[in-house]
């Protein structure tokens, strides 16, 4: 199972970013392993359609799972049909930390099966 | 000969203006009014008929799934996110095509063909024998203004006397309007927004070489400003329509002023042949 979070930096130290089309990076956790991939977001400065094509590049790196502040309604539409579980994460903090609170239960289930 | 009514900020009174002198305008010649605020047309609001309508169109993709492997090309392509390529399929979002066709040639097993997507309407009305109104109406949640607007052009004829009711703002849609224009008159108002915006329009204006006078709409004293700005860039201030009442009384109930008021007719007439007369037209 792979994780994506969109992050302001290149390492899980760095906070989550408060976009998700638009974020600088997104960092994939293997979970089984705890390997982490930092991927550099190619759309964060296009004009549009970043949500969407985002998602595409999370498919092709086989994520199933994302952890995420906000949603634009195109790149939820894409989110529901590639089967991408979402939660939600509200609050300030560090990539690691957002998976800390992820894998103690304590992230709302946004898009996906309950 | 094409004039073009454009402001930079909305709200100043473009339609007013494009109204009236389309109104006054057609007693002497034969007169089109092309509202190209196609993202909310309002010129149609101060006629009546039955216009004829022209639907617009724009080529999208569409794919055949028994000829699409899935292999991605066209997702990679796309700069607009409007082919996503999943594991099962590719999500299509025609709303943010560009109409490109790009996705087409790229196509590796030739799944993709175009099929048209509503982009908008034209309506075509005769409100006055010398009088010709086509309106541009952008389809909700379209972002094609431009595309409607091109289709506005199109019925446009190069005899006719055209005045163009340009969209706010100075970006895409206002140069589609603004591009093959003989003439600019730019209406603002004595506000810093009025005068900030009308400087982003004029900048346009001098990118297409296009000659422009101004129109100050509420206006009743001199030396503001717009008038300062005015001067210091030679644009002659051919109008100024004070803030009054009576005018916003008889605008609120859809009337037209040149149509009702004698005076104002007049001066109408007299800014047209004023925009003609700087074009070196009559």
């Amino acid at each position: 199972m792979q994780i994506a979070i969109p992050a302001s930096g290149q390492t899980i130290n760095d906070p989550v970013d408060t976009r998700f089309g638009r974020a600088p990076y997104v960092i994939i956790v293997n979970q089984e392993s705890g390997a982490t991939t930092t991927l550099s977001n190619p759309y964060a400065a296009e004009s549009g359609g970043v949500g969407p094509r985002l998602v595409q590049l999370l498919v092709q790196n086989q994520v199933t799972q994302l952890i995420a502040p906000r949603i634009g309604g195109n790149a939820e539409n894409a989110l529901v049909a590639a089967g991408i579980e979402v939660f939600l994460f509200e609050g300030s903090g560090s990539v690691s930390s957002a998976l800390e609170q992820f894998k103690a239960g304590k992230l709302v289930l946004m898009i996906g099966k309950q | 000969m094409q004039i073009a009514i454009a402001s930079g900020k909305g709200g100043t009174g473009k339609t007013t203006v494009a109204v009236n002198l389309a109104l006054a305008l057609s007693t002497s010649h034969e007169v089109t009014l092309a509202d190209c605020d196609v993202e909310e047309p309002n010129c149609h609001l101060f006629f009546s008929g039955h216009p004829d309508e022209e639907i617009v169109t724009n080529p999208v993709p569409e794919i055949d799934t028994d000829a699409c492997t899935l292999c991605g090309t066209c997702g990679s392509f796309c700069r607009y996110g409007a082919l996503i390529v999943l594991t099962d399929r590719v999500l299509q979002y025609p709303q943010l095509c560009h109409s490109c066709g790009g996705c087409e040639i790229v196509c590796p097993t030739g799944a993709i063909s175009m099929r048209p997507e509503k982009a908008g309407v034209v309506h075509i009305s005769k409100p006055k024998p010398s009088l010709s109104l086509i309106s541009g109406t952008l389809e909700e949640g379209s972002i094609h203004t431009t595309t409607v607007i091109k289709a506005v052009r199109r019925h446009l004829l190069r005899e006719n006397l055209v005045l163009l009711d340009a969209p706010p703002g100075s970006s895409c849609a206002a140069m589609e309007t603004l591009k093959d224009c003989d003439f600019c008159l730019m209406v603002t108002e004595p506000t810093p927004f009025g005068l900030h915006d009308l400087t982003l329009i004029h900048e346009v204006t001098e990118i297409f070489n296009i000659p422009t006078a101004v129109v100050i709409n509420r206006s009743d004293e001199k030396n503001n400003d717009v008038d300062m700005y005015c001067t210091a860039h030679n644009l002659p201030v051919l109008m100024r329509i004070p803030f009054d009442r009576t005018i916003a009384l008889m605008q609120g109930s859809g009337e037209i002023i040149s149509g009702q008021d004698p005076v104002w007719r007049e001066r109408f007439v007299r800014l047209g042949l004023q925009c003609l007369a700087l074009t070196g037209a009559r």
